[in-house]
């Protein structure tokens, strides 16, 4: 009996997989949208991971004689004021702001998550201290905040990360905790209880998968997020340092060479505005495809 | 809802004074020396020691907070490093300015991004739908430096229709103070050529922040109207034979609205940090331009004087939404 199941598993599921796999395939057709998203988050990693191999110069070589060259079959994006290639720079931005999105998304949504779980379902004591810290970080504007942190500690890269981990996780936990909130007064619930199900089980087994779609749809468009804040705090002048190939910092060191050199500051900023425009379309696809009340209607 | 209330204000407090302490703590790791900065570079080791100790900074810092706490409660936020003048001045001076582009650009968000959440969802995967999709995700995709760059580029250094900086033409005398907020000032003192100065000035800055803001607005509301367009009782209604329009305004959109407030509450925050650059770039004379300066000079008098500040205005939009929530949804009671 029991090796007939294990013989049976592998083959039921793996047509199981290759259906799915097709659904999605299929889904994603239908909607072209979530599909040209996927395609630029899928080549922006790989230009970041691929960087030395694709970049056709050393992103930090300067050539002085060189400087502020136009578009050319050598530079394609032109030179910066010291002549470097910014093609090279910002491939090897690619590397540096989807490692800060990724992060910063990532710890953000798990500790925002576990506490607006709690916050919402225990209620009480436990809600109020949790959402009052809330408040406590969501009292700042974001970026003001992170722009203290990064002053106080000194501008770097890594500090602002570390700043934006510590004034992201709130709104996941708002997020989820209204999410319970509105979930926690519901039949199924309610009917889950009086069953006798344990507060962990109601929790975790009947809140959780319910409340999470917007979680998980929130933090992949905050890996844009991200990565637009981390490049304003560069821009700013609070974030990466030169000569560090950020885009925001690119953009910055541009600025001043706008009126002449329109190049300059324009690829680093279109290079932030296609790979946030990614992660977005991305999440916003996300949401239709995980959220199990949508895909009822998706055939409709 | 009174209990509620008096409850909430008096957490309303609890927040604060972690913020307070927070914000202390922030400008106190400072690694610089203000002592140092105000002293100057060609100061006296006794001469800076002297300044340290008349700014109380060789104080342990508990001292320090307490004594900031005395000064604060009697309205003195002490005196910026930058500027030499009362931090609550200078702060005075610069929040109409951050208030009116903020509000403007909070107004146009809310008016123009319900609808189009709306219309997303009632029209799903088709013409309309895309639009505003496309709109909503290319504004919440758009560097707002690098948008803000382009638009003075644009319109003001290839076009010129429009001012590029500040917020009156330079020909032109602010209105009487009555506000600090320009266009109800000029409007007070029938002043017509200031106020068309001042809203020309409007135009690129609130276009920007609002159109950066959009986003999670409709995005939200598109999808709280799709999942309640799909339960029961909006079929009920349909099978009612009741009009279209009042099942998806009345009977949705009520109910789509939960969400919707928690993401225009937060909207504020955005909308804050939005000016922060957006300030920046069109050397806005507000709160956040006052703020980079102050930050980049380490004055952190002034650092914490605005963090309090607009902890202060962000707590209470906070606490409008979370009594918003039980007048839109009954079901959410605050015993």
């Amino acid at each position: 009996m029991t090796e007939v199941a294990t013989q049976a598993r592998p083959a039921r599921s793996l047509p199981t997989v290759r259906r799915s796999g097709r659904l999605v395939g299929r889904w994603l057709l239908r909607r072209p949208l979530t599909l040209v998203g996927a395609v630029i988050v899928l080549v922006v990693s790989s230009a970041g991971l691929a960087a030395p191999l694709l970049a056709p110069y050393n992103p930090l070589a300067i050539d002085i004689v060189g400087r502020l060259q136009p578009l050319s079959r050598a530079h394609p994006f032109g030179t910066d004021h010291l002549g470097r290639d910014l093609l090279s720079r910002i491939i090897y931005g690619a590397r540096v702001s989807l490692g800060v999105g990724v992060t910063i998304a990532a710890l953000g949504a798990l500790t925002g998550t576990v506490l607006g779980l709690l916050a919402g379902y225990l209620g009480g004591k436990v809600d109020e201290t949790i959402m009052r810290i809330c408040d406590m970080f969501l009292a700042f504007p974001a970026l003001i905040l992170a722009m203290a942190l990064a002053a106080s500690l000194g501008p770097s890269l890594g500090n602002t990360m570390l700043a934006l981990v510590i004034i992201w996780w709130p709104w996941y936990a708002r997020i989820m905790r209204g999410q319970v909130l509105a979930l926690r007064e519901s039949e199924y619930v309610m009917a889950a209880r009086a069953l006798g199900a344990s507060t962990q089980r109601l929790m975790f087994r009947h809140l959780l998968p319910n409340a999470i779609p917007p979680i998980i749809v929130q933090a992949t468009l905050d890996i844009g997020n991200a990565i637009l804040i981390a490049s304003s705090l560069s821009f700013l002048g609070f974030g990466a340092q030169p000569p560090v190939p950020e885009w925001g910092a690119i953009t910055s060191e541009g600025r001043t060479f706008l009126r002449d050199y329109w190049w300059y500051p324009t690829f680093p900023g279109l290079a932030i505005m296609i790979t946030v425009m990614g992660f977005n379309l991305m999440g916003d696809g996300l949401r239709d495809l995980l959220d199990p009340r949508l895909r009822r209607q998706v055939g409709r | 809802m009174a209990h509620f209330l008096a409850r909430r204000l008096l957490l309303q407090f609890v927040v604060f004074g972690g913020v307070l302490v927070l914000t202390f703590l922030i400008s106190h790791i400072v690694p610089g020396d203000p002592a140092l900065l105000r002293a100057g570079p060609k100061a006296s080791a006794e001469t800076i020691a002297k300044i340290r100790h008349d700014m109380g900074l060789d104080r342990p810092l508990p001292v320090q907070l307490w004594v900031y706490v005395r000064e604060l409660l009697r309205g003195d936020l002490g005196t910026s490093i930058r500027t030499q003048r009362p931090v609550i001045q200078d702060i005075t001076e610069h929040f109409p300015a951050t208030f009116e582009l903020i509000t403007t650009s909070l107004l146009v968000v809310i008016v123009v991004g319900i609808p189009l959440g709306v219309l997303s969802a009632v029209r799903k995967d088709r013409l309309p739908d895309h639009l505003s999709r496309v709109i909503a995700i290319s504004g919440v995709s758009l560097p707002v430096f690098w948008l803000g760059l382009l638009l003075i580029y644009v319109f003001f250094v290839r076009l010129g229709w429009l001012p590029g900086t500040g917020r009156l033409d330079m020909a032109v005398e602010p209105p009487p103070t009555l506000t600090g907020l320009y266009v109800v000032d000029a409007l007070a003192a029938r002043d017509w050529e200031a106020l068309r100065s001042t809203v020309r000035h409007l135009l690129l800055p609130v276009f920007l922040l609002s159109y950066v803001s959009l986003a999670p607005v409709v995005r939200m509301v598109r999808s709280s109207m799709l999942e309640v367009l799909g339960q029961d009782y909006i079929r009920t209604a349909r099978a009612k034979g009741l009009p279209e329009r009042l099942i998806v305004y009345r009977h949705a959109l009520r109910n789509a609205l939960i969400p919707t407030l928690t993401i225009i509450g937060l909207s504020y925050g955005t909308l804050l940090q939005g000016a922060v650059v957006t300030e920046t770039i069109f050397a806005w004379p507000g709160m956040a331009y006052y703020a980079v300066g102050s930050m980049t000079y380490l004055d952190y008098p002034a650092v914490m004087g605005i963090t309090l500040v607009s902890a202060v205005i962000y707590t209470s939009v906070n606490l409008i939404v979370d009594l918003l929530y039980g007048v839109v949804d009954p079901r959410i009671r605050y015993d």
